[in-house]
């Protein structure tokens, strides 16, 4: 198991769990969904987290994703302590550096593509006008320009799968964690998102975490971690896939 | 986030909530609407009354005869032309007039600054062949014109050299016979004529004049008996110790006590405050009736914000997730409310401009709706005020309930 990475000695680790613990409450049983995990990711790295169904992958994006606090263990992101942190520098912090990309997309459905992807900017309170171009020019990397003022509904899974890659590029953050990015998708529409997903990890620079029980997906990650019964039972790095 | 797009984003969720929100808007707008045509009928009804009794003047007191104690109730003249008395079942005693040995007493007051004395009767009065009974007063000519609060509106007052002349109503001069009286016309008042000097200024049809004509018209009264004592004290702020003197000097010369006191005094400023008293009770009843249905329209909005508040979990955990702070849910959620209080409040102003409108012809002619309904400025903003504000105060609990979500639940939430 990799040790704590202490704080500030190595910047390569954007993202360190140690020992971290999650546990529900179930009326008087407490039932362990994670059970003492650390795992460093570097910057830059493409990790897929796999594992069967309840084997607390969701929680381990949760709490990567900073929008849970573990039980007991620390969480680092950047080097910060975010169990440590307040609500409101906590969902700042978390709108900077982390963009999501989830199963069933979660966009607003009232609101226009576009509008979805000027939300987190808003949010952060960039100015208007930095906000419309930053959001038509996301639009335009996913292949969505021609479409940007459709609402949700009037587009197809595919196509709102690329307007949520838009939105979690919005902020410019540094990490993209994506749960399950294909799992609602037919397998072609599956592999161009994971396409769109390789290009923002090889000439971006983006760090990638994709949590998956599709093992064929784990072939785009050059880090594969495998989760069981809320552990790492397997870390492995993928020789085949090369940034360079 | 900015207020301006927190703004936005309520804003689209009334828009997209169309059904539910509207419904709740339309609580609002029963309620504001009934806010205001209540409000602009008790305006009318004030506006109604004071033009009827007109501005009293706060240093005018009069002295009328007969006392009203429980249920004894000592005589006084009915003023009615005809000669009776008031009276309960238990007592009937002798009646008791004004006279000038009181008159004599009052100016003995150095507070009273002027006194007229009146006696008033129902008389028949024709012109042009045409008749009908108004009530006559008789006044004292040299100091009836500095008393009185009535405004001429043509011609003049009455003067100390003035005999068979008469000041009429401005509704007797103008609609009450076939053709309108006018300056100079001569009228016949219980077949003696009358030459008409001045017309008031108001909707009445009272007739004035010499209180030494009035005894000679009006029937069954004794000269230098009156029916009322009208003064005019020297400074209002005495009023109530001017109003003890004035009893105090009257018993004595009255031979009577606090227990077999035999006349009444009452001031105007008493009169109108009562009158303000009354009116503010009537208007708070209806105001109260009025908030109920504000309250329940307010009910309904915690009611939708709650059920808004739950059906955007999810939306309200992918806005977490993607960087919005406690404040800016909050702030979304409130602006929310506040929103359908505001388009719930203008639409129900303009309900209820429209209500109090139809309203004043459905019940025109009641004694209540003579002045007809006002809508005042004050009504409309009061009723703004607390659309938005009741808006604001029911989405609160919802608004801080959603901006405390854990953002992990709330995405969970299906």
């Amino acid at each position: 198991m990799p040790k704590k990475i202490p704080e500030q000695k190595n910047k390569d680790i954007i993202l360190s769990l140690d020992n971290v613990w999650k546990i529900y409450r179930m009326g008087d049983v407490e039932v362990p969904a994670l059970k003492g995990i650390s795992m460093n990711i570097k910057k830059g790295d493409f990790v897929a987290i796999t594992g069967a169904s309840g084997s607390g992958k969701s929680t381990m994006m949760n709490l990567m994703g900073c929008l849970d606090v573990p039980s007991k263990g620390q969480i680092y992101l950047k080097s910060k302590n975010i169990s440590n942190m307040k609500e409101s520098d906590l969902a700042t912090f978390r709108g900077k550096t982390i963009g999501f990309i989830f199963q069933q997309y979660n966009l607003i459905p009232s609101i226009s593509a576009f509008e979805n992807v000027k939300l987190p900017l808003e949010f952060m309170e960039y100015d208007d006008q930095t906000a419309i171009d930053r959001a038509k020019y996301l639009l335009d990397l996913v292949g969505l320009k021609e479409r940007m003022h459709h609402t949700p509904a009037q587009l197809s899974g595919g196509q709102q799968q690329r307007v949520s890659i838009a939105r979690s590029l919005a902020s410019d953050p540094e990490i993209i964690l994506a749960d399950e990015p294909s799992g609602a998708l037919d397998s072609i529409t599956g592999k161009k998102i994971m396409d769109i997903l390789y290009r923002l990890w090889k000439d971006e620079g983006k760090t990638i975490i994709i949590i998956t029980h599709e093992l064929s997906l784990t072939r785009y990650a050059q880090t594969i971690a495998e989760l069981k019964d809320g552990q790492i039972i397997n870390i492995r790095q993928n020789k085949k896939v090369n940034k360079k | 986030m900015k207020l301006s797009k927190c703004f936005k984003h309520a804003s689209n969720m009334v828009v997209h909530s169309r059904l539910r929100s509207w419904l709740t808007i339309v609580g609002i707008v029963i309620g504001v609407a009934a806010v205001i045509a209540i409000m602009s009928l008790g305006t009318g009804m004030q506006e109604s009354i004071s033009s009827q009794l007109g501005d009293l003047g706060g240093d005018i007191v009069t002295i009328t005869p007969g006392f009203s104690s429980g249920t004894k109730m000592i005589g006084m003249r009915g003023g009615t032309g005809s000669k009776s008395y008031t009276s309960t079942a238990q007592a009937v005693e002798e009646e008791t007039t004004l006279d000038r040995t009181d008159v004599q007493t009052l100016k003995t007051i150095p507070e009273i600054e002027l006194i007229d004395t009146n006696i008033k009767g129902t008389v028949e009065v024709s012109y042009l062949g045409k008749s009908g009974s108004v009530s006559l007063t008789g006044v004292d000519p040299k100091v009836w014109s500095k008393i009185t609060t009535s405004k001429i509106k043509e011609g003049r007052m009455l003067d100390a050299s003035d005999q068979n002349v008469v000041i009429i109503g401005g509704l007797l001069a103008s609609t009450y016979f076939d053709r309108p009286l006018g300056i100079n016309k001569m009228i016949t008042i219980e077949e003696n004529s009358f030459r008409i000097v001045g017309i008031l200024d108001d909707s009445s049809t009272n007739i004035y004049m010499p209180i030494t004509m009035a005894y000679q018209i009006i029937d069954d009264i004794d000269t230098d008996t009156y029916d009322s004592i009208v003064l005019k004290i020297e400074d209002e702020d005495l009023l109530d110790e001017t109003i003890t003197k004035i009893e105090t000097r009257l018993m004595i010369s009255r031979h009577v006590t606090s227990n077999t006191k035999d006349f009444t005094i009452s001031s105007n400023k008493q009169i109108q405050d009562t009158r303000d008293e009354t009116m503010s009770s009537i208007n708070l009843f209806l105001i109260a009736i009025a908030a109920v249905s504000l309250l329940v329209g307010a009910i309904g909005i915690a009611n939708t914000m709650f059920t808004s508040v739950l059906e955007k979990t999810k939306e309200i955990g992918i806005m977490k997730a993607i960087g919005a702070k406690n404040k800016d849910i909050l702030r979304i959620f409130i602006i929310n409310a506040g929103l359908i209080g505001l388009i719930g409040g203008i639409l129900g102003v303009m309900l209820g401009i429209l209500l109090s409108g139809s309203m004043s012809s459905m019940i025109s002619g009641t004694v209540f709706t003579r002045g007809g309904t006002i809508v005042s400025i004050e009504s409309i903003i009061l009723a703004l005020t607390v659309s938005i504000s009741s808006g604001i105060v029911a989405g609160l609990i919802p608004a801080y309930q959603a901006s405390r979500l854990h953002p992990v639940d709330a995405l969970k939430y299906e």
